[in-house]
């Protein structure tokens, strides 16, 4: 069933964007809707709206030019991408280097914006779903950090920056499998 | 894509188009990769706790439903199960390969059979479940029907059996583990095992292009290493592995088994084995145990090169005997 596609992408921006607004990186829109503002966890105050649009664009460009095959099936087919990429997150490589691309061509000023651009691409190379387990790893790391902590405020700059790309990935990583749990009746 | 290109495919779990299958694939995905990361989430990040919640009413919505379907479909199975021979073992059907073999009359009368039972089937089925639910149990009916009445003495050969795949190498592959689907898939022409048995199928393969194979035979593909690598290994792989099934089958299809592989030899393209395999996806579900010990080699064989010529035939030798 051919499912990476256009209507993938709004599935992922639009999770993205409902994420972002609930931890409290974006204001709700329409902004006048009033809502309790949200209080921010620990993690949640890493991401500053940057980081916001950062993943927003990302959500946009993470599967782009998908070949409709998997990594696996590149990689057992010796395809010219996977001994490209070396076996190792090929599709999402390919689809980081394209969409910089694209909007090295198209947006020129997020491409030369080092930190979207880095955070953009630890991004999308989080979305191989082969690295799954790993992530979730990391998660628990930061899960035993927080328990101890309940704050951010004992870390140091790098420990900052790791974690809030590893948040950014978190959110991505939910946003791409976020078709499943927004609403099954679509099955139906 | 991966029929056409003749490699096995490297899809965890086989897509299966059954409501049901389809439902479990979700629920295991959920439970597997999205639960654990929505609720990790959550964790550090108290406000996205919303989609937890949501995952976990998602998730009772398809328990249900799965469960409503099963329930459909448990009195179906419990026949075919106290009917068949079912081996729990093997998870098939054991079939005494020269009762099947060497009567191909033996197989119509049970075609005529079969349509019978295919239309008792069909209607319990459709009372209940009009919608893509009765596709998979008529075609559970009319393989393990003509299979079972056409051997009445079962002995546990496991050459007409149903495919099971039994390794599973990534944790994803539960969902294609379900025994009872297993079978599912197996023709799209429920006549066809009946009356044409081991003759036609090995005809029908030789003739067949590849991709034919794959259509009718998912959960083969789970296995499918070798029956992919296949077309890569030599003849003489091919030839041996052909020979002991069609030893199994008995003396009908042995003349043909020959034939197939000249055929297919000639063509250098399409080696025997697959044929012979296919043959039997193109009926019956064979248990594919046996070529399961080829697939390291297999696999060797095809990265080594791309040529469906490679003669690594001292290889073969060793690890066929």
């Amino acid at each position: 069933m051919p499912y990476h596609n256009f209507r993938h992408v709004i599935d992922v921006l639009q999770a993205t964007f409902s994420f972002l607004v609930q931890i409290g990186t974006i204001a709700p829109y329409p902004a006048d809707v009033g809502g309790p503002t949200p209080t921010k966890s620990p993690i949640a105050k890493l991401l500053q709206p940057f980081d916001g649009l950062t993943l927003l664009v990302t959500a946009i460009g993470h599967d782009v030019g998908h070949p409709g095959v998997n990594n696996g099936f590149l990689i057992t087919l010796n395809a010219p991408l996977a001994q490209l990429y070396n076996d190792r997150s090929v599709l999402e490589s390919f689809h980081c280097a394209a969409y910089s691309q694209i909007l090295r061509r198209y947006w020129p000023v997020a491409f030369d914006d080092t930190k979207m651009r880095n955070l953009m691409i630890s991004s999308i190379l989080a979305t191989d779903m082969g690295l799954h387990f790993d992530y979730m790893k990391k998660l628990g790391d930061l899960q035993e950090k927080l328990q101890v902590d309940q704050s951010t405020d004992g870390w140091n700059g790098r420990m900052v920056e790791e974690q809030k790309s590893l948040a950014c990935s978190l959110l991505i990583k939910c946003a791409d499998i976020s078709n499943v749990v927004s609403s099954l009746l679509r099955w139906k | 894509m991966e029929a056409e290109l003749e490699i096995p495919s490297t899809l965890m779990a086989p897509p299966k188009k059954d409501f049901v299958s389809l439902a479990k694939a979700q629920l295991g995905f959920m439970n597997l990769f999205a639960i654990p990361l929505f609720q990790g989430v959550a964790d550090i990040m108290p406000s996205m706790r919303y989609t937890v919640d949501e995952l976990e009413k998602n998730k009772e919505i398809f328990e249900r439903r799965v469960s409503e379907e099963q329930a459909k479909e448990t009195p179906v199975r419990k026949r075919l199960l106290a009917e068949g021979t079912f081996s729990p073992r093997t998870m098939s059907f054991a079939v005494d390969p020269e009762a099947s073999a060497s009567t191909p009359k033996a197989g119509t009368p049970p075609a005529s059979a079969t349509p019978s039972t295919v239309t008792d089937g069909k209607k319990t089925v459709e009372q209940e479940a009009p919608s893509s639910g009765s596709e998979p149990p008529n075609e559970i009916l009319p393989n393990p029907e003509s299979m079972v009445s056409a051997t009445p003495e079962t002995p546990e050969h496991k050459v007409n059996g149903f495919i099971v795949p039994t390794s599973f190498d990534t944790v994803a592959d539960f969902a294609a583990s379900d025994p009872f689907r297993s079978h599912e898939p197996i023709s799209t022409t429920p006549e066809k095992p009946a009356s044409q048995n081991g003759k036609q199928r090995c005809s029908e393969t030789t003739e067949e292009s590849v991709p034919g194979q794959y259509h009718l035979d998912w959960t083969s593909q789970a296995t499918s290493a070798t029956t992919g690598k296949m077309p890569l290994s030599p003849s003489t792989r091919g030839t041996s592995i052909v020979s002991g099934e069609s030893i199994d089958q008995g003396s009908t299809t042995k003349p043909l088994a020959p034939t197939s592989n000249a055929t297919a030899m000639s063509q250098t393209s399409e080696p025997p084995t697959p044929n012979g395999s296919i043959g039997k996806a193109g009926g019956v579900k064979v248990l594919k145990k046996k070529s399961s010990r080829f697939r390291m080699n297999n696999f060797n064989f095809f990265r080594r090169s791309k040529a469906p010529a490679s003669p690594p035939v001292p290889t073969n030798d060793t690890t066929m005997n």
